[in-house]
């Protein structure tokens, strides 16, 4: 699967560099260990080349009355200021600050926001405005970023910003997801439905890739119900997800503990 | 990475020209000179450096560029911010933002 992982990592990297990942061709022999290693220090780059103005814009924000610092984030300093001030308040004083400004701006700040250097900050917000921000991010379809804030949301959170994914957003998010080992937790969160939405997304899609990534991630109960969601798919999925596994033996290994896994019928329809 | 000579290039903003009257926006050397404004210099790693001094060179290219256009984005907003603040506000804004 490194070939997935440095898929991943080279979508992250492009969003730090904000270019399209057509421009990142050069990188594809490149080591995904070596992808985030670069991307982590063009964010900090990024950040102490104006640390002193992102500072004082933080310093900004605590003097003035909390309605006004929203309104001039909003108004005035935009995403990438207020985005990078926000990284430097005490957490408690940007999360007052953010429940005063709408999804879409939030939705901005996210994507100039690196989440594992801010995770404090995602623990002082309402479950509520994470998931407006969630909706907002999945309608523009900024899947990037969706799967670098998911693994750091806080428990209480998770359920009602899962709730806002569908099949496609959760196959999405599953290969930029940063932290995998929150996967099986999301999938936990959803229900047989989704799964069957996932399994439908990955057909309509061709996000075969994408879902066998995910379900690698998972562990045997949650593995289980993917193994369920097969066996009650139409059997147009099943055999494309058959002739998926047949040529692409990267794939093929990924899935293999689910497979081995999985009733002796379907074992045998999807070719194991 | 900004060269010295677009360091005293006016900013591309016409609000800073056409802003008039009372109104001062932060100059350039208040929003720019004050701080630090080479090229991070990053080193690349060494995995990313072993791919040939053409994908180097284009990786350093990509990071100038979003350097260069944070730099902008940057400016802009403290521009912006001094003008919508209230009137009020403003010197102690300034005084904040451009000590």
């Amino acid at each position: 699967m490194v070939e997935l992982e440095r898929r991943a990592e080279l979508l992250r990297l492009a969003q730090v560099l904000r270019v399209e990942p057509g421009e990142l061709r050069m990188l594809e022999g490149a080591d995904p260990a070596d992808l985030r290693a670069l991307r982590r220090q063009v964010w900090d780059a990024l950040l102490e080349r104006h640390r002193p103005t992102f500072e004082r814009a933080a310093t900004l924000a605590q003097m003035l009355p909390a309605s006004m610092a929203a309104k001039i984030a909003q108004t005035a300093m935009g995403p990438a200021l207020a985005a990078r001030a926000a990284a430097l308040l005490e957490p408690e004083q940007a999360g007052e600050l953010a429940r005063r400004l709408p999804p879409a701006f939030l939705a901005d700040i996210a994507e100039h926001i690196d989440p594992w250097r801010v995770g404090a900050l995602l623990d002082s917000l309402e479950p509520a405005t994470l998931a407006a921000t969630a909706l907002e991010l999945r309608r523009r379809e900024r899947w990037v970023v969706m799967g670098s804030f998911v693994g750091h949301l806080p428990e209480h959170a998770l359920r009602p910003v899962v709730d806002t994914f569908d099949g496609e957003t959760m196959l999405r998010i599953g290969l930029t997801a940063e932290r995998t080992d929150r996967l099986d937790r999301l999938v936990a969160l959803l229900p047989d439905p989704r799964l069957d939405e996932m399994l439908d997304a990955a057909h309509r899609l061709e996000l075969w890739s994408e879902a066998i990534w995910l379900v690698s991630h998972l562990g045997p109960e949650q593995g289980a119900r993917i193994v369920a969601a097969v066996e009650r798919s139409r059997a147009d999925v099943i055999d494309r997800l058959a002739a998926v596994l047949s040529t692409r033996a990267e794939l093929r290994v990924a899935a293999m503990p689910l497979i081995e896994r999985a009733p002796r019928h379907l074992r045998e329809l999807i070719g194991a | 990475m900004l060269a010295p000579a677009d360091a005293r290039r006016p900013l591309r903003s016409s609000r800073l020209r056409h802003g008039g009257g009372r109104r001062r926006a932060l100059t350039r050397e208040e929003t720019h000179d004050r701080e630090p404004r080479q090229e991070a210099g990053i080193a690349l790693p060494d995995g990313i450096a072993s791919l040939g001094p053409e994908a180097a060179e284009h990786v350093r290219r990509l990071i100038r560029d979003a350097e260069r256009r944070q730099d902008e984005e940057i400016d802009e907003a403290l521009e912006t911010t001094l003008r919508v603040v209230p009137r009020p506000l403003r010197g102690t804004v300034r005084k904040v933002l451009a000590p």
